[in-house]
């Protein structure tokens, strides 16, 4: 039965390179709505895990979930509902920007795909660039095609990873708004981000990971409770710090 | 700053050797040392056999010396003829992060740089006396290439000296014209005066004589003056004996510690024109690589789309469309303008006697197509080996694994397909239409076989060139993997194991084939239908070879893993 209240529902989630076990029985939810952080030190499983949501890597164990579909057993379903955008954009050096958003409405079945076109084109920027090949765009703008094309099919889980890098301050304005907006129409958001004060202005929930192993998961308040002990407030920051730093 | 420096030389060298040790722990990297270790061995052993040192004459080697003589000499005065006014040195990304901010002089920083580049130059002089120049001297080689890239810094340093003298490239150019002006001008006149004693030592059988005769002749002043210091180069690089190696080395690193000095002397800024010529260096190594790994993006043809993608219908053909794309803007294309051009050519000259313009170009058009039908599959890369450096983004499209395999492949194999069928048609209608008769090749059991069979084969070359890649993603997508001696060993594997692989898929059909000819034309007569009749059997083997392969691929395809063999890719 579909479990219409979640979007990413993880379940003992391992996966390992050889003798390497890079994420370690790690469970956790975002329902809809929701945005949560993923944060943890360098090598600590961010990227693997998302990956492993994104259903690029498979999984060694454990179960995931997308909207209720199991993304082992009917991957395509799985897929249809959500999208990724890795750190580093990787488009096709031979379609243009247009042709991007083209094909992956396509892709996707995406009804109305020219007027969505028309507005994420707007939305980020690119309205001049419609026919601009990625080796003709900054870094910044490469960054904003890629979630473009994650967002046109209206996804309903998002998936990043460090969606600021190279962005402009007015980039990560909009970029802030635009994962805001989605979250606030249903989608359920996970990002993994170094910027912790991203993470608490952004996020309601966040999950610290550290050698692939979950060390704290809660609401930013309760992670704060959790470690201030009552003595004042904390910031995410420290939190985060002290969390990793006993972690270790 | 003298102990830095050896640190970061050595300890990069040991580092580099031990990481290449390290690595053949895994097995597909031993294949590839092994591969590369006998192919060179091979060569080796032919080498010796063939053109050894032993084996090679004293003339010889004097002719041999002669000849680097002038390319030495050649070096020497062009040099000062170089466009470039600005000593732009190279340097990687993270020397000049490091070096440059730091309290380092000049002089060090030049000595680094010559120090550093000596271990690559010892690997050229191995490989260019290898290939290049035979039976000449390793160390020879090795002395003469750092004494050159010496030279050329000094050079480079001196013409940006001559330009805030207010000599400029155009002087520089005309001053080096007239130098090899001149130069032919001593030359014709000492051979001239010489053509008597050249044309008696050609008549003779012995080709030796001739050697000496040219040596002493390029012996006298002026020619010998003026190649007095070339042909410590030459007579180094092919030394007669070991006291003619040491004496010409000592003598060329003598004069390389002088034109050393001479250059720190210059006491010219060259950082910022070494950032700039270390990025172009980057540049241009990036560009190699992306047009390795089918990513090219300086030939990126701007091309409108094959058709119109509506939003609705199959996702699949979002993919063929992509890679449509992909096969006519990138580079890999217009192979086809030269195949056809090249075919014809051919095809001309064979048939220029007879005169037969149509015959020429009807097979003409079958040499194309039989060229197009071997390269094309390996050319023509707008398939998972396009999309393998995008594979965290290609994997979730939401497409089962047996959809996208067969998408991805879906655009070559149209390309080709098409391609092949239409000049196959063409040809084989503009032979039959000019009565040209050529043995097997105008029969109509060739023509019936080649058009049903031809595109089953190029979907099986297709298919074999992708297995490879997901096999062996680190083989593909490593940044340097075109690099290194593991590499070469790889590259060796991957065409034997692409022959090996075709012939085992083609072998079943082929005998299938042979039998149906053999049967069929018994029972129903020798009619072209009878013949596709035959056919048929072969085809439909090679379909469920197909079928099978697929299913097989796309399974591996929904287990690829990369992440570990990308972290492990062959530096």
């Amino acid at each position: 039965m579909v479990n219409t209240g979640t979007g990413i529902e993880v379940t003992n989630l391992t996966k390992n390179y050889g003798a390497v076990v890079a994420v370690d029985s790690l469970s956790f939810s975002v329902n809809r709505g929701q945005i949560l952080g993923l944060v943890g030190p360098n090598g600590a499983g961010k990227t693997t895990t998302l990956r492993a949501l994104a259903g690029v890597h498979p999984p060694t164990d454990g179960q995931i979930r997308i909207c209720g579909v199991d993304l082992r057993i009917d991957p395509v379903d799985a897929k249809k509902r959500l999208a990724f955008m890795p750190d580093e954009p990787r488009l096709f050096d031979y379609l243009t920007v247009e042709e991007h958003l083209q094909f992956v409405a396509r892709l996707y079945q995406t009804d109305d795909y020219r007027a969505k076109l028309d507005a994420l084109l707007e939305e980020f920027e690119l309205g001049d660039k419609r026919k601009a090949l990625p080796t003709e765009l900054s870094r910044g703008m490469k960054q904003k095609l890629m979630i473009a094309c994650g967002f046109i099919h209206s996804p309903e889980v998002l998936i990043f990873d460090e969606p600021l890098t190279g962005l402009d301050p007015l980039g990560i304005r909009r970029m802030k708004e635009s994962i805001i907006r989605r979250a606030k129409d249903g989608a359920s958001v996970i990002l993994s981000s170094h910027l912790l004060h991203l993470v608490e202005e952004l996020c309601d929930t966040v999950l610290i990971i550290q050698k692939g192993r979950r060390i704290a998961y809660g609401t930013i308040e309760e992670l704060k409770w959790q470690i201030a002990q009552g003595r004042g407030d904390v910031s995410l920051e420290e939190a985060f710090l002290r969390i990793t730093a006993a972690g270790s | 700053m003298t102990s830095a420096a050896f640190f970061l030389i050595t300890r990069n060298f040991k580092n580099r050797i031990t990481r290449w040790f390290l690595r053949l722990r895994q097995p597909r990297y031993v294949a590839g040392a092994v591969a590369a270790g006998l192919y060179l061995a091979s060569f080796v052993f032919r080498r010796g056999a063939r053109f050894g040192t032993a084996s090679m004459t004293g003339s010889t080697h004097e002719l041999l010396a002669i000849v680097v003589s002038f390319v030495v000499l050649v070096m020497l005065v062009g040099a000062w003829g170089m466009p470039g006014d600005t000593p732009g040195l190279l340097f990687s990304e993270a020397e000049i992060q490091f070096f440059f901010p730091a309290p380092i002089t000049r002089r060090q920083l030049l000595a680094y740089k010559i120090a550093r580049t000596q271990i690559q130059i010892l690997l050229s002089a191995i490989i260019i006396s290898f290939f290049a120049f035979r039976g000449s001297r390793y160390l020879g080689m090795w002395i003469g290439l750092a004494v050159l890239d010496v030279y050329m810094t000094f050079v480079a340093f001196a013409r940006a000296r001559l330009k805030l003298a207010g000599i400029g490239w155009w002087w520089r150019v005309l001053i080096v014209g007239i130098l090899f002006t001149a130069l032919i001008a001593v030359m014709a006149s000492q051979f001239r005066g010489s053509s008597d004693v050249i044309l008696d030592a050609l008549s003779r059988p012995k080709a030796g004589n001739y050697v000496e005769v040219v040596t002493s002749i390029l012996q006298k002043p002026p020619l010998g003056t003026i190649l007095f210091v070339p042909r410590l180069f030459g007579e180094m690089v092919y030394a007669a004996n070991s006291w003619m190696l040491l004496r010409n080395a000592a003598i060329l690193m003598a004069a390389a510690l002088v034109l050393f000095f001479a250059t720190v002397q210059f006491d010219i800024a060259f950082e910022d024109a070494s950032i700039v010529a270390s990025q172009r260096a980057l540049a241009r190594r990036a560009r190699v690589r992306s047009m390795r790994s089918g990513m090219s993006t300086t030939a990126v043809h701007r091309f409108p789309p094959p058709f119109k993608l509506g939003p609705h219908g199959r996702p699949e053909v979002a993919v063929l469309w992509k890679n449509l794309i992909g096969a006519m803007r990138l580079s890999s294309l217009p192979l086809i303008a030269v195949i056809i051009p090249i075919a014809l050519i051919a095809s001309a000259n064979i048939f220029r006697r007879e005169g037969d313009a149509l015959a020429s170009i009807g097979i003409g058009g079958l040499i194309a197509t039989c060229v197009f039908a071997l390269m094309g599959p390996q050319t023509i890369r707008s398939d998972l080996r396009l999309d393998m450096l995008r594979l965290d983004v290609v994997k979730t499209f939401p497409l089962s694994a047996e959809s996208l395999v067969a998408a991805e492949l879906g655009a070559p194999l149209v390309v080709i397909a098409l391609f092949e069928l239409l000049m196959l048609t063409i040809s084989l209608v503009i032979l039959n239409f000019a009565h040209v008769r050529i043995p097997f090749l105008t029969r109509p059991e060739f023509a019936v076989c080649a058009l049903v069979l031809i595109v089953p084969i190029s979907a099986i070359q297709l298919l074999i060139q992708n297995a490879a890649v997901i096999l062996f993603p680190a083989w593909n997508m490593s940044a340097d993997a075109a690099r290194g001696i593991t590499a070469l060993g790889q590259r060796l594997l991957f065409l034997l194991g692409n022959i090996f692989t075709l012939l085992i898929a083609l072998l079943p059909a082929a005998a299938l084939l042979l039998g149906s000819f053999f049967v069929v034309p018994r029972l129903l007569g020798k009619s072209p239908a009878a013949f596709l009749v035959a056919t048929i059997p072969a085809a439909a083997l090679l379909i469920a070879e197909i079928a099978i392969a697929h299913k097989l691929l796309a399974a591996q395809f929904d287990e690829l893993d990369i992440a570990n063999d990308l972290e492990n890719a062959t530096p």
